[in-house]
């Protein structure tokens, strides 16, 4: 099938999310103005307006009530998911580079970059108390890392909401209890930068992409890595699959070594692995410059993809890819 | 970095020969740049400052001017780059790169200077074994799998290869096996390697060193088609008419010299210049080379001057041999108000067999087919008013009586001709960019008639393959105003022509085809790009079967095969039992292919088994938390 | 004295005869301005009901308008599908106004499915040709053998 192509975004896309149901498909890039699409005909329902930098992050709550988005103006916002009006704005004192809501959508965590003398900072919020009390809420807890320590490039909440899930710059991957900013423990399990993390379906395991050029499958509970999937880039973000026993692998090389990529159809691929056997399925071409953020739609039929390129690709996928087995 | 604790005495006892600092370890990225301006204190960051512009194309990590106590620079340079592959790409476009008048760099790596400087006064080649009676020369024709090998040159490495369907199987493979580079003898017998005292040959199943030929300096080589002689050229020596040392003609099975020629002085855009500087006949008979107004042949094993004087031809431009018969193709420019000529002669008792008179001609460029049945010319002509070209084609008939002609015009820019080896057809790339286009046309009956042209099918370079009937376009990326991305179309010429496959290998610069016709392989040299050097192999029809990424690929090329010992009436009966093999090879594809998939399969099971049990852990966790 | 009071009853009955002239004139008027207004709203309901019916019309005229352009497009597809070997194909057994009757949606169904079918049979023959060329090529590689050996014992 022919994808969708949005091109909303005038400049690199950072982040695409599904909600829950996947009728809509949230997006930040740096351009400042995150947005959301129906995600089954490509169209804008509209744009969240306030940003003034580049917004590396989004995410919402469980019922698409509430969209947060951090961003390189300082500053975390709080959005009304449906009517695209502001309602929180946490000033910051370096760029907010990732963050999530958990999964009770009580409580809101992001980290902030190393920069300017600045520490990196995970900072824990009631999101009661924010809507309450505006960007002045008291955070519950801030883990700041010593100076010197790998910033934090990607994370997500543990399970239960109990602990937060850590990738950092050096591909140090950590856990911390957010009550009590405890370390629980770390590993090194990449060597370089943590480009994205994302749960499986049912959250036992976690995929994780990162700049060595590496994607690799842990189990959530242990932090074992159960699977590896190595490539000849870096790996800018990784799904798995909520249908099939399948891994998306995206990246490209460093915006700088691209060199020219005139021409009729972009040639940036998106990568799709088995992930048992982590062996390679298939490629799907269609970017013309590196790919930064992919997602697969909760019914796993279609996944996106965002790209440096500013589009966002919506694929669905056709009768082959379902039908296609490895034997075993 | 590290901690270092304790104290140095410590140190001291510790310390052993194994911990020192192993210095070569990133010799591999640097280069050493020699003929660099010597300069003083003041000067020197406007040096530093000119040199990383020359060097601008790669990722220089440090460059190095090493100063005298006064503060002068020495005229050299060390430039570390980010990679292997690139120091290869610094050396390969900057030695003999002229700064000014005075100053042309010597551009060497870093680990091979220090090779030169450890060099012994005399030379060994690298790994020698005693060559042994008995060592097949032709083993690699009895693979009973119909294999081919490929040689690859990647980094320091020389490799070649058994190229099976959808994988490859290490034959052989050496560290600085060669010098510059490697060249296949035209019927595969030998790999040549070059070395800077001169020439190694090597072959039979333990890749023996089978002959050594001493030319120092050496730089291009040339193999006589039946392997019988080869011709090596030099420039490092100043030519002394009574000693000449420049271009060696050797025999092959004795390693003996033949002949030595000086390097006649000629300017790159002169007549002739191009290597190969002479042209064998294609039975090792007759070898020839142009010069002013005349073609010096000369005869072997004599290797005298064929009727002991050149054979003059005023004016004369280019010549080429026949494929299959000792007919020589040549052609003249105007001259006042006699024509430009085409002619075609017989060698040795240069009767003009046949000859065209043309006119309005600006350059002519001869191509023979590979039977030797036919032979085009191509012809840029002036228009009346001078102010514009056109093409046309002139096809010679070299079975039929009296050679026959057909013409073909064409009124746009031609960007490549060629001859279907086995058959009657040919391809002609033309058009103004963007609109470049292919065309298909087949001499029939009544002529010269276009099969098909394909509007959307765009290149720079023609490859059919060695069997015919099956074509590639490709678009490659090649220095000048006609690169393109790597674009290839794989064309199916029976019938109405019909597009197989459209695709692309990015940024490849060569394409080959293997000499059963069977695959294709195209190649991403670091010579053109440093991204995703290596190469790939299609079948015929343009199914990618093999990806092959490796670090600092400079060329890759299929060993050829001799002709075929098979007659045609073994080849008809043979093509009568087809249905006997068919079946015999399918079962032995589906055995090689089961037993290739079980170790596969058996390894996914494996696999799928500890996954199964992973995931029943996991949701028999997730059931007793639920309960709790 | 009479006089004066005839006069005076004149005066008056010519002062009220002013008076129920003057009213009958208002009276007129204010009829003729009654009347006048209904007809001006009548006339605006007439033209209101005319641009409605004008309105549907031109909706009715662009809807059948957009039919035929469809439709057009559809017997336009189906021409150009027809002039394809594999529109040929798709459309085998059809008749005219079989073919006419079909929507876009399903021609473009049509033809994806008949392009999906010709894409497989055009690999299942690359296919094939490819074992035909490597079954000759390793058949003549396997009688070539003896005789290379044969020839280098010559």
């Amino acid at each position: 099938m022919k994808p969708l192509m949005l091109n909303g975004h005038t400049r690199a896309l950072t982040q695409i999310k599904y909600n829950l149901e996947g009728d809509l498909l949230f997006s930040c890039a740096k351009d400042a103005t995150p947005s959301v699409w129906y995600s089954h005909n490509g169209e804008r329902l509209g744009t969240y307006n306030g940003h003034t930098g580049t917004v590396w992050t989004l995410d919402t709550d469980y019922l698409t009530t509430t969209l947060a988005t951090g961003s390189a103006d300082n500053s975390c916002r709080i959005w009304d998911a449906e009517t695209g009006k502001c309602r929180v704005t946490i000033d910051t004192l370096s760029a907010v580079r990732t963050l999530g809501f958990s999964y009770d959508a009580s409580r809101l965590f992001f980290s902030t970059d190393a920069t300017m003398g600045n520490p990196c900072e995970l900072r824990v919020f009631s999101v009661s108390s924010l809507q309450q009390q505006g960007g002045n809420a008291s955070p519950l807890q801030t883990i700041t890392l010593p100076k010197g320590q790998p910033k934090i490039t990607s994370a997500v909440w543990g399970p239960l909401d109990k602990t937060i899930i850590t990738g950092h710059e050096n591909g140090e991957l950590r856990e911390y209890d957010p009550v009590t900013s405890e370390l629980i423990r770390s590993a090194n399990p990449h060597t370089s930068n943590f480009n994205d993390i994302q749960y499986s379906k049912d959250m036992s395991m976690f995929i994780t992409a990162s700049k060595d050029m590496s994607a690799k499958v842990f189990d959530t509970k242990s932090f074992e890595v159960l699977k590896t999937y190595k490539t000849e880039r870096p790996v800018n973000s990784a799904a798995i699959s909520p249908l099939r026993e399948h891994v998306l692998l995206a990246g490209g090389q460093d915006a700088m070594s691209v060199t020219q990529t005139a021409g009729k159809a972009g040639k940036f691929e998106a990568r799709f692995f088995h992930l048992v056997f982590e062996e390679e399925l298939g490629r799907v071409k269609g970017h013309f410059g590196p790919i930064n953020t992919v997602a697969f739609h909760p019914s796993g039929r279609g996944y996106s993809s965002g790209g440096e390129d500013g589009y966002i690709r919506i694929h669905e996928f056709d009768r082959s890819y379902f039908e296609f087995e490895f034997d075993h | 970095s590290m901690a270092v604790e304790g104290t140095a005495a410590d140190f001291e006892l510790n310390l052993t020969e194994a911990d020192a600092p192993v210095l070569d370890e990133r010799l591999d990225n640097c280069v050493i740049v020699q003929n660099v301006p010597k300069v003083s204190a003041e000067r020197l960051d406007k040096l530093r400052e000119v040199l990383l512009k020359v060097f601008s194309f790669v990722k220089v990590e440090q460059l190095e001017l090493p100063q005298s106590d006064e503060g002068k620079t020495l005229g050299f340079a060390f430039v570390e780059c980010a990679e292997r592959a690139q120091a290869a790409m610094l050396v390969e476009k900057c030695n003999g790169y002229k700064l000014d008048k005075k100053h042309t760099f010597t551009v060497t790596l870093m680990s091979e200077f220090n090779d030169i400087v450890n060099t012994a006064e005399e030379w060994t080649a690298p790994e020698e074994k005693p060559y042994e009676e008995g060592d097949n020369l032709q083993d690699w024709l009895l693979n009973e799998n119909a294999e081919d090998q490929l040689v690859v040159r990647h980094a320091k490495m020389t490799s070649i290869y058994w190229n099976k369907r959808e994988s490859r199987r290490v034959a052989e493979e050496r560290i600085n096996w060669t010098q510059t580079y490697c060249v296949w003898s035209p019927k595969g017998t030998y790999l040549a390697t070059l070395h800077k005292q001169g020439i190694a040959l090597w072959g039979g199943k333990n890749w023996t060193r089978i002959l050594r030929i001493s030319h120092p300096g050496v730089k291009m080589i040339n193999f006589s088609p039946n392997e019988r002689y080869i011709v090596t050229m030099s420039d490092e020596f100043p030519d002394d008419a009574k000693d000449p040392k420049s271009i060696i003609v050797w025999d092959l099975k004795t390693g003996a010299k033949m002949r030595a020629f000086p390097s006649l002085q000629i300017s790159p855009n002169e007549a002739g210049a191009a290597w190969p500087f002479y042209k064998w006949s294609h039975d090792d008979k007759y070898f020839a080379r142009l010069t002013k107004d005349a073609i010096q042949i000369y005869e072997t094993p004599s290797m005298g001057l064929l009727d002991k004087k050149a054979y003059a031809i005023p004016n004369i431009m280019a010549f080429s041999w026949s494929p299959s018969d000792n007919y020589i193709s040549y052609w003249v420019p105007e001259e006042g108000s006699r024509p430009a000529k085409v002619v075609i002669m017989s060698v040795p008792d240069m009767q003009e067999m046949t000859s065209k008179a043309l006119y309005s001609v600006k350059d002519c460029i001869m191509t023979w087919q590979q039977n030797g049945d036919h032979m085009c010319v191509k012809i840029d002509r002036y228009t009346k008013s001078k102010k514009q070209i056109f093409t046309n084609f002139e096809l010679f008939h070299l079975r039929e009586k009296l050679i026959p002609c057909d013409q073909l015009e064409l009124k746009t820019k031609i960007h490549a001709f060629m001859w279907e080896p086995t058959g009657k057809k040919f391809a002609i790339i033309h058009g103004e960019s963007p609109r470049i286009m292919t065309s298909f046309y087949e001499l029939q009956e009544n002529g010269v008639t276009l099969l098909q042209e394909f509007d959307k099918v765009a290149g720079n370079a023609i490859f059919w393959s060695p069997r015919g009937r099956f074509c590639v376009i490709a678009g490659l990326q090649i220095p000048g105003p006609m690169s393109m991305g790597g674009s290839l179309a794989f064309i199916d010429t029976e019938r109405e022509c019909s597009i197989m496959t459209q695709t692309e290998h990015s940024s490849c610069s060569a394409l080959e085809w293997d000499p059963s016709g069977r695959y294709v392989m195209s190649v991403v040299s670091v010579f053109r790009t440093s991204i995703d050097t290596g190469y790939q192999v299609w079948s015929f029809n343009g199914r990618l079967l093999q990806r092959h990424m490796m670090e600092g690929c400079f060329e890759a090329h299929w060993r050829p095969r001799p002709p075929t010992l098979l007659s045609k009436t073994d080849i008809k009966k043979l093509k009568a039992n087809m249905k006997e093999y068919n079946s015999q090879f399918e079962a032995q594809d589906k055995l090689s292919q089961t037993k290739a998939s079980d170790e596969l399969l058996e390894q996914r099971r494996k696999m799928q088994r500890s996954w199964e049990e992973y995931r029943d852990r996991v949701e028999r966790e997730y059931a007793e938390m639920q309960e709790q | 004295e009479e006089h004066q009071a005839n006069l005076k009853r004149k005066l008056l009955i010519e002062e009220r005869r002013e008076e129920m002239e003057a009213e009958l004139i208002e009276e007129r008027k204010r009829l003729a301005a009654e009347a006048a207004a209904a007809a001006e709203a009548k006339r605006a309901e007439e033209s209101a009901r005319l641009a409605l019916e004008a309105e549907a019309r031109e909706r009715r005229r662009k809807e059948r308008e957009l039919e035929e352009i469809e439709r057009a497009q559809a017997l336009k597809k189906i021409e150009q599908l027809k002039q394809t070997a594999h529109g040929q194909r798709a459309f085998q057994g059809f008749t005219e106004d079989e073919l006419a009757n079909m929507d876009a949606d399903a021609i473009m169904q049509r033809q994806v499915d008949q392009l999906e079918k010709d894409k497989r049979e055009a690999q299942a023959k690359q296919k094939a040709l490819e074992k035909k060329y490597d079954y000759l090529e390793r058949a003549k590689r396997l009688v070539e053998i003896p005789k290379l050996k044969q020839y280098w014992i010559d």
